[in-house]
């Protein structure tokens, strides 16, 4: 039984990119795998990402993401600002980001946003 | 048995109107394309249940048509197949429709001998379990319909209901009670004619709050001779509710009663024969969804944001048009001199009308904060305390007088919309009265640009789709 609204799962299939849908208890949420990020910032080449969908979504935004493994910026080999506390999920412990989404538009907005506020978050981060 | 329906919206009845009752006199056909909604049980008939949605008008090509008279049509069946290509790509069922040029939407000899052909075309092409549905439209518009049985079973079933929803709704019915001349709603029918009161006994309601408007809403309803109600609300009477919960009596806040139950055996105790089922428990739940999905019309009477946006999703999935209540009562200061806001709203939420979302009446972050408090109580104390979400506010000013009201607006407009007593251009997709300035406003708005549930109609009667109403819970 898939729980992504359809979009999703066409936008994720569209891109190529190696997903599963996960559950844990009443969380719902997708991982998205082996995911490169920024080359030289971080002490990890690739990671997988955690997005947490809320009951509401895609209505509502998801908030925040998660990171396994945990990863510290290469430039003072220190954890990203908001991203030094843990959640459980499926037996292993994510890297959460905290992240917030005040921008999210109803009706238009879905997992290809937060995908790019992920990038985003990754780009920047400090 | 299952209980077989359709939908459709009116732009779609005005379309067929004008391709299937031609000016020449002519009968004429087309497809129609239809999601399903199969339900397990519908709570009043205690029976599956199946509603055909109609997503796609599929006329055919007039270099097929072969014969053509005012008492005959056919055509080649090359259209067909495309028509059961499409349908089986899009998870959709295929309904033939075609005109009688008289006042009959009985199906006649030439149907009967005709359309177990075409059956056994759509099972040779599309494979096991495929449904053909037959509709007739006769030479006012009306329509009736069958769905065409398994191969192993002969014969077919009679659609109970065609709904047709917009500005006006309509119900093409042989469900419909032939002696609804009881002497309770004579005097009604003394102002509206003895049609409405057969209209009303057979049609299916959701109620969805049982609060100071849903229960005005649920006791009104069936003093108006509605025959169907679903209550639907997981609370419990309180105290403080009894000053505008019509029904509930101190012993029901003691004795710790549901909204719903209480409300229900109001109803039933008026001895008026309407049918009450009390759904206990939040309208996103899944034990929900069976009685939600069955009701031909919903109120939408809660506070909740997040259900609401269940009910503004379910309006375009199901075609099912919703008639959302909301109260805002703004005292201007401490000492309660003057009023900021005493106004009641009434929006009918359905394909063709702007959604909640894009008129702001659902607020998606409130219901982002109601949802993580139901589904995550612990991640929503967590945030509290962090500040990343506002708690719950002071209890809102609420008086049964104008509660009652907002639900009389509400069924008012229903009425209209069935009866049509306000005359052409009477129906009010957003009404907003203003108690204090003694006056009704009609605010209207725009969908958002790209809207998935209001700027296009890609969503609109796409019934049972995973996951259910395309949300994650």
């Amino acid at each position: 039984m898939s729980f992504l609204p359809k979009p999703d799962r066409e936008y994720l299939v569209s891109k190529e990119l190696e997903y599963e849908e996960v559950e844990d208890g009443n969380k719902k949420g997708v991982r998205i795998k082996n995911q490169r990020l920024p080359p030289g910032r971080y002490d990890a080449e690739v990671a997988d990402i955690l997005i947490l969908l809320p009951p509401a979504y895609p209505d509502v935004a998801p908030d925040m993401f998660h990171l396994l493994p945990w990863v510290k910026l290469a430039k003072g080999s220190r954890f990203p600002t908001k991203a030094e506390s843990a959640v459980a999920f499926l037996g292993e412990s994510w890297q959460r980001w905290s992240r917030h989404n005040p921008e999210w538009r109803p009706g238009l907005d879905g997992i290809w946003t937060m995908l790019k506020r992920v990038e985003h978050a990754l780009e920047v981060a400090a | 048995m299952t209980n077989f329906n359709l939908s459709m919206r009116a732009s779609q009845h005005a379309e067929l109107l004008t391709h299937l009752l031609p000016e020449s006199g002519f009968e004429q056909a087309a497809y129609l394309l239809c999601r399903v909604v199969a339900i397990h049980e519908d709570p009043w008939l205690r029976q599956q249940r199946t509603t055909y949605l109609v997503t796609d008008i599929v006329p055919i090509p007039p270099e097929e048509v072969t014969e053509r008279s005012s008492t005959r049509i056919t055509w080649r069946t090359n259209s067909f197949a495309r028509a059961l290509k499409q349908a089986e790509k899009e998870g959709k069922t295929v309904a033939i429709i075609h005109s009688h040029r008289s006042s009959s939407t009985a199906f006649s000899k030439q149907d009967d001998d005709n359309e177990p052909d075409l059956i056994q075309m759509a099972l040779n092409r599309n494979g096991p379990g495929t449904r053909l549905l037959s509709l007739v439209m006769n030479e006012s518009g009306d329509l009736g319909g069958r769905v065409w049985r398994q191969p192993m079973m002969t014969g077919c079933d009679i659609i109970a209901s065609i709904k047709i929803t917009g500005a006006r709704v309509r119900f093409f019915r042989t469900d419909a009670a032939q002696n609804a001349s009881r002497s309770t709603h004579q005097r009604q029918a003394l102002a509206f004619g003895p049609a409405l009161n057969r209209d009303l006994r057979a049609l299916r309601i959701g109620v969805v709050g049982a609060g100071g408007t849903g229960s005005a809403v649920a006791m009104l309803l069936a003093r108006l001779g509605v025959g169907k109600i679903a209550l639907f609300d997981g609370d419990i009477v309180d105290e403080t509710n009894l000053n505008r919960l019509h029904g509930a009596t101190q012993t029901d806040a003691d004795s710790m009663r549901f909204k719903v139950d209480v409300v229900a055996r109001s109803i039933a105790e008026m001895g008026l024969g309407v049918k009450v089922v009390p759904v206990r428990g939040w309208i996103g739940g899944e034990e929900s969804r069976d009685a939600l999905r069955s009701c031909e019309v919903v109120f939408g009477c809660t506070d909740d944001h997040d259900g609401r946006l269940i009910l503004n999703r379910l309006a375009y999935y199901y075609l099912i048009p919703v008639i959302d209540i909301g109260l805002a009562i703004e005292p201007a200061a401490e000492d309660h001199r003057g009023l900021l806001a005493l106004d009641a709203r009434v929006t009918v939420i359905e394909p063709e009308e702007t959604c909640l979302i894009c008129r702001s009446v659902a607020n998606p972050r409130t219901a982002s904060v109601e949802s993580l408090r139901r589904s995550n109580p612990q991640e929503y104390e967590r945030r509290k305390a962090e500040a990343y979400v506002e708690g719950e506010g002071n209890p809102s000013p609420a008086v049964v007088t104008f509660t009652t009201e907002a639900a009389c607006m509400a069924i008012n407009e229903l009425i209209h919309r069935m009866q049509g007593f306000r005359g052409p251009g009477g129906a009010a997709a957003n009404r907003v009265r203003k108690f204090h300035l003694g006056e009704d406003r009609r605010p209207g708005h725009k969908p958002k640009s790209g809207c998935s549930l209001c700027a296009t109609d890609k969503l609109w009667g796409q019934g049972d789709t995973e996951p259910f109403l395309g949300r994650i819970g």
